[in-house]
């Protein structure tokens, strides 16, 4: 038939305008009509009567049969005679939107796979009905099928798929009708086609392979030989469904795992992310835990080693939701959410200065966000699955988070009608992610700007939707647990604009950084960020030194943790360290005046050396736990997997600590550019410490004791200056570890500094912390320069030190 | 897991022969095996080549330099002066911004190039740019791999510290001291997901820290190990080495694979293996730490799965009196078609989508 829409635009029939064509086919044509009276938009289909076929009122019946969402709806028909040629004039709803052609053509990027997955549910749910009534379409294709978006002004509107254009089927002779669910099939095909696999996470790619490999096929399968049913909706939407559940089934799991040593995998990072392991070997009873899991923003600092990873990653709400028996009553009060700080460096790991810092003061955050929604939102999906959906996720209250993500991201489109929200949203925060990355690493981040509208509160107002949305979040904290901020890895320019979203002080969310010690940037752009203010900081170094006085706590400590591996190695008799290391029989005090009498003769062995050796570096300890028990293997035959009859020799204990302490100290900071700088001042600091043993003596009521100093006291307040970056060096790799009376006014020195424990063996030192040297902060930067020469000239001054008693009275080794 | 079938070129001898190259390319190491090839280059006035890239590394390392420059009088004597070879420079510590220097060189290549790329004396991570940036430009060329006549560290060195480490000592670790921090390029970056676990897949080698450093900074679910497998039957017992030194890095290796170091497609056929089982559970990390010719496998399986990031650690210090020596022979990998390059990568890609638009089609 002629198109001769165009000549038909201005033209009125029904009272309708004709304003613009829409599509034409073989048979007529449509126009998109308008109604001034009744403000109605429909869609006019114009057949020419004398060529239409037998049967053309079968499109009308086929639709008013159905008469579903999923289907155009009709309006009314009339025979119209126009320009003198008779017309069938078929009326029907007007769909705003594209056909599914047109959209793989000019948006690609609005099909996602939950695009995808809930054009399949429409279209099945529609084939449900239609093969009930034994409606059948015949002619399915992309440009037969509306998209609609969800309309802006409509709250809570999402986006719609219609089936249009029932015009051709078996009525009409010349053609062969198509088979609905191959063409269904093949349309979620060439909409799939549009998706760059790489960019899916695995389990989106789980379900893209599976819809390729098994559903579309099934979907598509006409020989009823091959399958027991085909082109059943019901049984299709079923198989749809258990997709996903078998990704869960498949895919996390949670398999037992035990040790085959008890002394291996000392870091978390060895550890399997998501292990059993994880939760087996944790202690909650780390000093400093009720600080960490209280309703603030906290620094949880320590030396390498001490397990701030393991603590984080046992806050993770996804290793709780991968226990066997998870359940919403046995959840915290809060819920935290892990993110390592590697995706930060791996994205902006370049140098600033080559970089458009004003575009990536705005690219920073907004990648930030995303990359805190993703994980949000994926372990979200995870809780759906574990503890039900009703406990995680209610439809109905989505629509303020809908909102925030339309407000906040250039891209986001509201999900389908029927879609699930949780998925949406996921789906399209880590595509929206992994374009912004994508940008990043190609140079392209300035032309990332415009699609930018968050700003420094999304977080705020995204954690206020999630519990609204969410009844598992309406009663508890978010915290957001960030491993490893650290300079250098995470450069100043990235934590300067990270840090006024990640120290807010408001209700709806909490950080808590993990950070190695002095390695985050304490300013939020130009202001400063203030402990006890902004944040709390947990030094787990410091709890170990300055917080826990006894070496009991130390030791029951350090014996969970080791019990703990013990019991969960298989074949192993012994789970008590005690019994292992036995108990240390003699007080610092007694330890230092051996040291005084013959240096050779005094011995560090027993449970309390090995917990005082401890500076919060939980792993240094293990490892060394580890060194004992493969020495007194090889020394003496001793074996963990026979009952133990008495502990480990002390002339192994004591060789096996002194040789690791000094290996400790040979390889101290290695990583440092200036060590062997670092290992001169805590060298020297250490003969200086062993020469008072030796020659000094201090007063312990009334009684003479060798002089026992660990601790640098710093007795004024002055600047380090030059020296102030080795200073921290020395902190950063825990050579000393400062104890904070209070940052001074200036944000300079604190005034204690504690030479590691590790250490003391090495320099043959006792573990008393009763005596101190003093020196001022010119004398202390005096050392820090040629700390040999200093040392030397300070021992042969008159006046070497005023000294200091600090009593620990809970502590059986002090006297 | 059974290896993908995969249809590449094989790695043959090498012919010692130009025929059709018209660019050389080479890096100048301190081994013997570096540019050795060029012992073989004709005269100028009798070859089809007539330009070559020479990179330079970066840090300084004097035996580096000595050995550049012994390369540049091979050139010289057969006629190829300073006004052919262009030199790159790349820094193997920080090699960011080396990386659009060697890039734009190939992208400067005239369209009839054919490469004749000498990976011998390339790091792992300099053999990814090169084969990147040419790959890219779509340029047809052959991979010259000179085999060493030693390889260190002896089986007696071996031995000698692993006895030491069965009582107590510190694990042992040979060929260099000093690990760089992880380095990933973005243009290897991957497109991991935030909230899955990632798996590394990581190539073995003699010092287990290069290895142990990518674990400390990483955050890893599970670990294959790959270690090489040494075609001369006398190194055989380096397999076993490099499993003991790097044995317990991590909790729960599933598998530790071991892979012919002279081969590259049956190495990437099992890692696509390896990426078919991991890929709905993990991200995947893979440490490009094998040999050159394995190397060459990472690099295709990143072409067939973008998504998937390489990681590599360098040495700060090398031992270089501690590596190999002389040359025994050459390997040779012929990708002057690169449409069959492309074809097998394609392939890898997107199987599910492929099979079933050939299975509606019929």
């Amino acid at each position: 038939m002629k198109n001769r829409a165009t000549e038909f635009v201005g033209k009125t029939i029904q009272g309708y305008e004709l304003r613009e064509p829409i599509g034409a086919g073989k048979k007529g044509f449509a126009m998109r009509a308008y109604d001034p009276l009744s403000a109605n938009e429909v869609v006019c289909k114009f057949y020419d009567r004398q060529r239409i076929d037998a049967g053309w009122e079968n499109e009308i019946r086929k639709i008013n049969q159905l008469k579903i969402p999923q289907v155009v709806g009709y309006l009314q028909h009339t025979v119209e005679v126009i320009d003198g040629v008779e017309y069938i004039c078929i009326f029907y709803e007007y769909i705003p939107g594209q056909n599914l052609a047109e959209l793989v053509e000019t948006s690609p990027e609005t099909i996602t796979l939950s695009f995808v997955e809930t054009f399949l549910t429409t279209m099945l749910t529609a084939l449900f009905t239609m093969k009930r009534r034994a409606v059948v379409h015949g002619d399915i294709h992309a440009k037969n099928i509306m998209w609609s978006p969800p309309d802006a002004d409509v709250y809570g509107d999402r986006m719609k798929f219609k089936l249009i254009d029932f015009g051709l089927a078996s009525e009409r002779n010349d053609l062969t009708p198509r088979d609905d669910f191959k063409q269904i099939a093949l349309v979620a095909g060439r909409l799939m086609a549009a998706i760059e696999r790489s960019t899916l996470s695995p389990a989106q790619a789980f379900f893209y392979d599976e819809l390729f490999n098994y559903f579309l096929r099934i979907l598509a399968e006409q020989d009823k030989t091959r399958l027991d049913k085909v082109g059943d909706p019901e049984h299709l939407l079923k198989q749809l469904d258990e997709i996903r559940l078998r990704y869960v089934s498949d895919h996390v799991t949670d398999e037992a795992e035990s040790l085959s040593d008890p002394f291996s995998y000392l870091n978390a990072e060895q550890i399997r992310a998501n292990s059993p392991l994880l939760r087996a070997l944790y202690s909650d009873n780390f000093p400093g835990f009720n600080d960490l899991y209280g309703n603030n923003n906290v620094i949880l600092s320590g030396p390498r080693g001490c397990g701030k990873t393991m603590i984080f990653r046992n806050m993770h709400f996804g290793t709780k939701l991968r226990a066997s028996n998870v359940s919403a009553d046995k959840l915290e009060t809060w819920v935290g959410f892990y993110v390592h700080s590697q995706h930060l460096y791996f994205a902006f790991h370049f140098r600033p200065a080559r970089r458009d810092s004003h575009v990536y003061d705005r690219l920073i955050p907004y990648y930030f966000y995303l990359v805190l929604a993703e994980e949000v939102l994926a372990t979200l999906l995870l809780a759906e699955v574990r503890i039900g959906e009703a406990a995680v996720s209610i439809e109905n209250r989505a629509a303020g988070l809908l909102q925030l993500f339309t407000e906040s991201f250039v891209h986001f489109t509201l999900p389908p009608e029927g879609a699930h929200t949780l998925r949406h949203l996921y789906d399209f925060v880590m595509r929206e992610r992994k374009q912004v990355r994508q940008a990043i690493d190609r140079e392209e981040g300035p032309a990332q700007v415009s699609r930018i509208r968050t700003g420094d509160d999304f977080l705020i107002h995204f954690c206020r939707e999630l519990k609204v949305f969410s009844p598992l979040l309406r009663s508890r904290q978010i915290f957001f647990l960030l491993d490893d901020y650290s300079m250098p890895m995470i450069s100043s320019a990235v934590q300067r604009r990270l840090n006024p979203i990640i120290f807010y002080r408001g209700p709806e969310y909490n950080f808590k950084v993990s950070a190695e010690n002095e390695s985050v940037f304490l300013f939020a752009d130009r202001k400063r960020i203030e402990a006890s203010r902004e944040y709390i900081e947990l030094d787990l170094g410091l709890k170990f030194l300055d917080e826990i006085k006894d070496t009991a706590t130390k030791a029951n400590f350090i014996r969970e943790i080791v019990n703990n591996r013990l019991t969960n190695t298989s074949g192993v008799a012994c789970t008590e360290l005690r019994d292992i290391l036995g108990e240390t029989p003699f007080s610092w005090s007694e330890l230092a005046r051996q040291i005084r009498e013959d240096p050779h003769r005094a011995k560090y062995f027993g449970l309390d050396v090995v917990a005082e050796l401890c500076t919060g570096d939980i792993s240094v300890i293990l490892d060394l736990i580890r060194q004992i028990v493969t020495a007194a293997r090889v020394r003496e035959g001793f074996d963990l997997t026979v009952p133990l009859t008495a502990p480990i020799d002390a002339e192994t204990q004591d060789i096996t600590i002194k040789n690791f302490s000094q290996a400790f100290f040979d390889n101290f900071a290695s990583q440092h550019p200036d060590d062997e700088r670092l290992r001169r001042i805590v060298g020297s600091f250490g003969n200086l410490s062993h020469w008072y043993v030796r020659n000094r003596t201090s007063l312990n009521e009334g009684v003479e004791v060798p002089f026992q100093c660990t601790r640098i006291e710093i007795i004024d307040d002055g600047e380090l200056r030059d020296e102030r970056e080795i200073y921290f060096a020395l902190l950063r790799h825990c050579g000393f570890v400062r104890i904070s009376r209070g940052r001074s006014q200036r944000g300079t020195l604190s005034r204690r500094l504690f030479l590691r424990r590790i250490f003391v063996p090495a320099f043959l030192l006792s573990f008393s912390r009763r005596d101190s040297i003093r020196w001022t902060t010119e004398q202390f930067r005096q050392f820090i320069v040629a700390p040999d020469d200093f040392a030397d000239r300070y021992k042969r001054s008159p006046q070497p030190s005023a000294q200091m008693k600090i009593g620990f009275e809970n502590d059986p080794h002090a006297d | 897991m059974i290896p993908t079938p995969i249809d590449l070129p094989k790695v043959q001898r090498w012919s010692r022969n130009f025929e059709g190259s018209t660019h050389l390319v080479f890096a100048g190491g301190f081994e013997d095996v570096c540019g050795a090839f060029l012992d073989y280059l004709p005269a100028r006035k009798a070859s089809s080549v007539s330009g070559a890239l020479a990179i330079r590394y970066l840090p300084f390392i004097d035996r580096n330099e000595t050995h550049l420059n012994l390369l540049y009088d091979k050139l010289a004597q057969r006629g190829f002066g300073r006004d052919v070879v262009v030199e790159r420079v790349f820094d193997r510590m920080d090699p960011h911004d080396s990386v659009p220097q060697i890039t734009e060189y190939f992208e400067s290549l005239p369209s009839d190039t054919q490469l004749c790329v000498d990976i011998s004396g390339m790091s792992r991570l300099l053999l990814l740019v090169v084969l990147n940036a040419a790959m890219r430009r779509r340029i047809p060329l052959t991979i010259v791999s000179a085999v060493a006549k030693t390889y260190e560290p002896s089986a007696q060195k071996y031995e000698a510290a692993a006895a030491a480490f069965q009582q107590g000592s510190v694990r042992p670790e040979f060929l260099c001291r000093e690990i760089s921090k992880t380095i990933a390029l973005p243009e290897f970056g991957g497109m991991h997901d935030v909230a899955f676990p990632t798996a590394l897949v990581a190539f073995a080698e003699f010092n287990y820290k290069r290895l142990a450093k990518i674990v400390a900074d990483g955050h890893f679910a599970d670990v294959v190990q790959i270690v090489p497998v040494p075609s001369d039957p006398a190194d055989a017992w380096r397999v076993n080495a490099i499993r003991a030194i790097n044995r317990d890095l991590i909790t729960a290796p599933t598998r530790t694979l071991e892979l012919p170091a002279d081969e590259y497609v049956e190495t990437l056929a099992h890692l696509e293996a390896l990426y078919r089982d991991l890929r709905y559970s993990h991200n995947i990390t893979v440490a490009a730490l094998g040999t050159k010719l394995q190397t060459v496998a990472c690099w295709l399986l990143h072409a067939a799965h973008p998504e998937i990031q390489i990681v590599f650690t360098a040495p700060v210090h090398f031992e270089v009196d501690l590596y190999t020596r002389g040359v025994s022979d050459f390997l040779s990998v012929d990708w002057t078609q690169v449409t069959a390059i492309e074809r097998a990568t394609e392939m890898l890609k997107n199987p599910a989508r492929a099979e079933f638009i050939r299975l509606t089609q019929n």
